[in-house]
């Protein structure tokens, strides 16, 4: 059996809370259950790793915007209305040990759902729903209890220039480079030129193509009352000051923002110098260097187009103010 | 896909179902890592926390987190006792545990039961040997190159 959890039009947190709390209440005997929402007032929402630090907090207090946390990974997110959520849960003794092979088995269902709605979808990376190499769903998963979950939305439309907003970046070179690229990286049914559709439409194709999958049954379930009692304690959890502060971590010396898989901006500062760029598909798009003088233009043109591994032979004629920029952009963690 | 595994060390324990090791020191404390192979299916790891020093943890409960591909898992304890010190630079940068996963430790206890060390798999033969069964199990799963 596959239950499914129709939750409906849900509060920011308790869309947090369902699938938080559904996992937290899972055992090992328990059926797979997909739980499906559509958050009812937008929020920013921090990967369970993510400083707090790389949001806007006075932006998204200005606005009125909540941030919570999730126990998953990514970055910040921008959820609102116009997002469509489906959560896969199930038992961990039942989930693929390897990471890559998670996301194949249990978004796969969605990418099917997807195509029958009419998108082109595929999965690009590792766990990208992408029409093309423009992401349309933002996903994620995570072990909470003795549940796994992985969680993905439909973009029924993007605010790319709220999201750009709420974005802590140093300068407004990097927030207008991370504006440009979630525009070209990052789409929507709207911006591909699609009808909204109904959200029960796709929660059919999302029910549907799961079951398939699973080779299960779907069977319409409301909450029981362990899930009831944890999704409870999960709705204080997220907004909790000290679980958005999240948990402690070093301060990066390089901001990076990813836009989606394979495209990222950098920025970041070692004394006086200053480094900007964006990498995209491997490589580095666009480069901005301060604080080295007169080199500072044939260092970008040496390092556009070159990928992160071959920095040092790039940089290696420009002595000093090289070391400097290969220390700051070799410091870039690698985020799938 | 793996392309090479670090030799399996004998003279460490082996929690079997976590995949994280075990390391006593001279001064007693048990020193804690991921083993090769629970670092090679995690993906590339690109964050771990760890519960804050002097926190009291349970054998099988979480010590921290780890995060690969946007996923967010447990760090799961395999012995009981107070966590004394974390290593600063695999929190820096964690890449160090796919490269080095049994040279980037992760945390350091002060044991609350020496005894259950004992319960971890250990010895020169017998870790070969389980290491060389799970390793074929993730091969024939596709998980490990051939």
């Amino acid at each position: 059996m596959l239950r499914v959890v129709d939750a409906g039009d849900t509060c920011a947190a308790r869309s947090q809370a369902l699938w938080h709390g559904i996992a937290s209440a899972m055992t090992a005997a328990d059926a797979p259950v997909l739980s499906l929402c559509r958050p009812s007032a937008p929020y920013v929402c921090l990967g369970y790793h993510c400083n707090v630090e790389e949001i806007d907090r006075d932006v998204c207090r200005r606005e009125g915007v909540a941030v919570l946390r999730r126990q998953i990974g990514g970055g910040p997110v921008w959820i609102d209305s116009d997002q469509l959520f489906f959560q896969i849960t199930v038992p961990w003794q039942q989930a693929p040990a390897r990471v890559d092979e998670l996301y194949e088995r249990l978004l796969g269902p969605a990418v099917e759902a997807f195509r029958e709605l009419g998108l082109d979808a595929s999965l690009r990376g590792v766990n990208d729903i992408a029409i093309g190499d423009r992401k349309i769903s933002g996903t994620g998963a995570g072990r909470i209890g003795d549940g796994v979950t992985v969680v993905g939305n439909l973009l029924y439309r993007f605010p790319h220039e709220r999201m750009a907003t709420i974005l802590a970046v140093p300068s407004d070179g990097a927030r207008a480079e991370c504006l440009r690229l979630m525009r070209h990286r990052v789409t929507s049914m709207e911006t591909e030129g699609m009808a909204r559709p109904a959200d029960a439409d796709v929660k059919r194709a999302l029910v549907s193509a799961y079951a398939r999958a699973l080779g299960l049954s779907p069977t319409f379930s409301v909450l029981t009352a362990a899930e009831e009692g944890a999704i409870a304690c999960w709705e204080a959890r997220v907004a909790e000051p000290d679980w958005v502060a999240g948990p402690r971590r070093p301060t990066a010396q390089l901001r990076q923002v990813k836009i989606c898989a394979d495209v990222f901006v950098v920025a970041g500062a070692t004394g006086e110098v200053v480094v900007e760029a964006s990498l995209v598909d491997g490589k580095f798009d666009r480069v901005q260097i301060d604080g080295v003088g007169s080199a500072a233009r044939r260092i970008e043109a040496a390092i556009v187009v070159q990928e992160l591994a071959a920095l040092p032979a790039a940089l290696g004629e420009f002595g000093a103010d090289g070391a400097r920029v290969l220390e700051l952009l070799s410091s870039a963690r690698r985020i799938a | 896909m793996i392309k090479s595994q670090p030799p399996v060390r004998g003279d460490l324990y082996y929690d079997t179902d976590t995949h994280v090791w075990a390391e006593r020191a001279a001064s007693g404390s048990i020193r804690v890592g991921l083993d090769p192979l629970g670092a090679e299916t995690s993906g590339d790891i690109v964050a771990v926390s760890f519960a804050a020093d002097g926190t009291r943890v349970r054998r099988g409960e979480a010590f921290g987190s780890l995060e690969a591909a946007k996923f967010v898992g447990p760090l799961i304890a395999p012995v009981s006792g107070v966590i004394r010190a974390h290593n600063a630079d695999a929190l820096a940068r964690p890449g160090l545990i796919n490269r080095d996963p049994f040279g980037a430790w992760l945390i350091e206890l002060e044991p609350g039961d020496p005894a259950e060390l004992a319960s971890l798999l250990t010895g020169d033969a017998e870790v070969s040997a389980w290491f060389e069964r799970e390793r074929d199990r993730y091969r024939q799963k596709g998980m490990l190159a051939p």
